[in-house]
């Protein structure tokens, strides 16, 4: 139907963009470790690391130099590398894929990993936590995208809408798919929120910081909520559309570990809470310690899976418009349905 | 091929706006310097603003405290300076040096030194004045320690006396367990010592500035003005309980032998009898078995000016005793608008102190007998837990030996049968009616 349309069978376009989505999940919680270890001002200067081209920096003195040396050195080439990535998947797109959208997609893409690289110069030059913070949201939003144009070269967004009897569909399809970009939304703004807990300024009132943790938990209670109706609805599609039944479930399994992991952290930063836990040995003879790796990687991994919950929540919406809806849908939906269908 | 409908673009534009704005509105403050924030010493803020229904005498008295205070931040700046270029008066003492690698914001100065430690491991909690007022401290139970007052819990020194360096070098590697202190074990030893070095600075400075709100607000006398009289009244003072803290360590003498099963027992037995005995009075707060729930007394510390809460609390209690109905009533609205111009001049809300409980085998600042001689001899400062060794002030205390049989007892406690995860509670029950 849409093939001469849509795009040859090439399967480079995907392939690129699986591979940049690999990528780009390492080079998250490389990004992370960077902002856990304080490390971001480890080399003072940019475009260049200590006077150095960025690619000719000696080898053997960032493998055997100081750790935020060798994390925040190994960030930049890093996201040199996915920079190249988006380059690849750009040159496929507009080799293979014939979609003006898609092709002005993957030009997005790689305005928004130059921004970021820019973002991440300009907080070494300016030394502003402004700029961490814009960087340590753009990341995650850069992720998101990646998940995106994956799948909007997979096999599945091709097909295009599910005619089939078995997956006929119902006022149930539409409200599922306003319930994912929802939910999509949420994890969103809580990944802002958590960007705001994380680059607290020293000098604010204990007021604001409380209050941001306050709005924090309780973004977290509605994402919980609505990651919960997602996994649930989703699975009365498990036989019909078990693509999209499938990363719903991941969700939900996702999003419980992000709440252990976000009690996790607040524990191995803070140590456990008073109270109850007061009068209990365990919590009671537990030290806090200060940049070790437990610290580092549970609250790396808190940041990690932040992200990886957006692009999993925005990987459920965009295949949730692949399921045939019986109702006038909105804007997104019609995209995809025109798109499929045409 | 298909475009974004209108409206589908208006809303990704309305999306992604109030996502900038949730990103970029909380830093869109000015990124001035921080400043050390002037301690008003629980005094209530409104004797310092001017209101509209002030008569003359209370305006005069306004104006003069406000001239105080301008008067404190001249001196305040001129001795100390600012966060982030802090000035070491050669008279504290201090390394310039290693003050230097802590203060200022995070990072390198363009020299690539090391800077801005304290702000990279400290400030979050103990504030950018070192008031224990930061960021997260609101959440966090036992709150920061506020360094201006000069004084601190976890010392080998006699109870008044500073603590060592040796004592803050070893709360920093140690960490305080069961709290949010962590440990900075894995930091260089020089940078533990350049925080060490800053946490003094920060007290002596909050030493300084609470000597001069003395004089100037509290006695209302004015200020010599001349640096040298300042330092020799306000500065040198403070520095020299600094300088004397090593010749304040407690030496706990040879405790009595208990190299038999029977000579321990003995002695286990005893320090029992002490601790729930009238001289020693343990009882009264870490109740008869040692769980920390003895008594029903509201027990606070002597930071975030809490010591006038729990004043006001017993006034409360007993004016709720008051058996005439209109008197009570009259009596309890004063002293609760009392209580809420007093909130409006602590930093933080009240947080009770909880006694510890002694059965979970966690003792904050060591485990050693030396250190649970220490903490009973000396008591913790700043906190309800008092002297209990014989001294000049206190020479009805405990003798050494007698400390020494407590140690036992206390440490005994962990082990004892009762204290075992499910054996349950209930069994201690009647050890403290039995001692009554």
């Amino acid at each position: 139907m849409n093939q001469a349309h849509f795009q040859t069978d090439s399967p480079w376009p995907h392939r690129a963009a699986v591979l940049l989505v690999c990528a780009t999940f390492p080079l998250i919680w490389v990004g992370g470790l960077v902002t856990t270890y304080n490390a971001g001002m480890a080399v003072p200067d940019w475009p260049t690391t200590f006077g150095y081209n960025l690619f000719l920096y000696p080898w053997q003195t960032w493998i055997a130099g100081p750790w935020d040396l060798f994390i925040e050195h190994g960030h930049r080439l890093f996201g040199a590398a996915v920079g190249v990535l988006t380059i690849a998947l750009v040159a496929a797109a507009f080799r293979y894929d014939r979609r003006p959208w898609f092709r002005a997609m993957t030009l997005v893409a790689v305005a928004l990993v130059i921004f970021q690289g820019v973002l991440g110069g300009l907080r070494v030059r300016l030394d502003q936590r402004l700029l961490a913070q814009l960087h340590g949201c753009t990341g995650p939003a850069f992720f998101a995208l990646t998940v995106a144009l994956a799948v909007w070269t997979s096999r599945r967004w091709r097909d295009g809408v599910d005619h089939s009897p078995a997956a006929a569909g119902d006022r149930s399809a539409a409200r599922f798919q306003r319930l994912a970009w929802l939910t999509t939304a949420l994890a969103c703004v809580q990944l802002v929120l958590g960007s705001q807990l994380r680059h607290v300024r020293v000098e604010v009132d204990a007021s604001v910081f409380r209050a941001a943790v306050w709005l924090h938990l309780f973004m977290a209670a509605a994402l919980t909520i609505h990651v919960a109706l997602v996994a649930a609805r989703s699975l009365r599609f498990w036989n019909t559309a078990g693509w999209l039944a499938r990363p719903a479930v991941c969700l939900g399994a996702l999003l419980l570990v992000q709440l252990g992991l976000g009690g996790g952290a607040w524990v191995v930063n803070y140590g456990w809470p008073a109270g109850w836990f007061g009068q209990q040995a365990w919590a009671q003879g537990f030290v806090v310690a200060q940049e070790s790796s437990t610290q580092a990687i549970v609250t790396t991994a808190h940041v990690a899976t932040g992200s990886l919950i957006l692009a999993t929540a925005l990987l459920v919406a965009l295949r949730s418009m692949l399921l045939p809806a019986s109702r006038p849908l909105g804007t997104a939906a019609r995209f995809a349905r025109q798109e499929a269908l045409a | 091929m298909n475009k974004l409908s209108p409206a589908g673009l208006r809303t990704a534009c309305v999306a992604a706006a109030v996502l900038c704005a949730l990103v970029l509105l909380p830093g869109c403050s000015k990124t001035e310097p921080p400043q050390f924030r002037l301690n008003l010493q629980g005094r209530n803020p409104d004797d310092f603003i001017f209101a509209s229904g002030d008569n003359e005498e209370t305006r005069a008295s306004k104006e003069q405290n406000k001239a105080s205070l301008d008067t404190i931040s001249t001196v305040m700046y001129a001795f100390f300076g600012e966060p982030n270029d802090p000035y070491v008066l050669a008279e504290t003492g201090l390394d310039a040096r290693k003050i230097q690698m802590a203060a200022g914001p995070t990072g390198g100065d363009p020299s690539k030194h090391q800077r801005g430690l304290y702000r990279q491991h400290c400030a979050h909690c103990h504030g950018i004045s070192g008031d224990g007022a930061g960021p997260t401290s609101a959440f966090l139970n036992p709150y920061p320690r506020d360094y201006r007052q000069g004084q601190f819990k976890f010392k080998s020194t006699e109870r008044p006396a500073k603590p060592t360096t040796d004592d803050l070098i070893r709360v920093l590697k140690d960490g305080i367990a069961g709290t949010a202190m962590p440990s900075f074990l894995l930091l260089p030893d020089d940078e533990v010592e350049a925080l060490v070095e800053y946490v003094k600075y920060l007290s002596i400075r909050g030493q300084v500035e609470q000597s001069l709100t003395i004089t100037l607000l509290d006695d209302g006398n004015p200020l010599d003005m001349n640096p040298s009289a300042i330092i020799a009244e306000h500065v040198a003072p403070i520095v020299e309980t600094w300088n004397t803290a090593e010749s304040a360590i407690i030496d706990p003498p040879d405790r009595p032998p208990i190299d038999t099963p029977e000579l321990h027992a003995e002695s286990i037995a005893k320090g029992a009898e002490l601790f729930r005995g009238q001289k020693a009075q343990c009882m009264k707060c870490h109740g008869p078995t040692g769980l920390g729930d003895g008594g029903d007394e509201q027990l606070f510390d002597d930071w975030n000016k809490v010591k006038k809460f729990a004043d006001l609390a017993k006034q409360i209690a007993a004016a709720e005793d008051i058996t005439d109905r209109a008197e009570r009533r009259t009596q309890l609205k004063q002293l609760y608008d009392r209580l809420e111009i007093e909130k409006r001049s602590w930093l933080l809300p009240p947080q009770q102190l909880q006694p510890r409980n002694l059965r979970l085998g966690v003792y904050r600042f060591g485990r050693r007998p030396a250190d649970l001689f220490r903490r009973i001899y000396a008591g913790v400062n700043g906190t309800p837990m008092p002297q209990g060794g014989a001294n000049a002030s206190n020479p009805s205390g405990l003798t050494s030996e007698e400390i020494w049989h407590l140690v036992d007892y206390v440490a005994s406690l962990p082990y004892d049968k009762v204290s075992e995860p499910g054996v349950g509670r209930g069994h201690l029950a009647g050890i403290g009616q039995w001692h009554e």
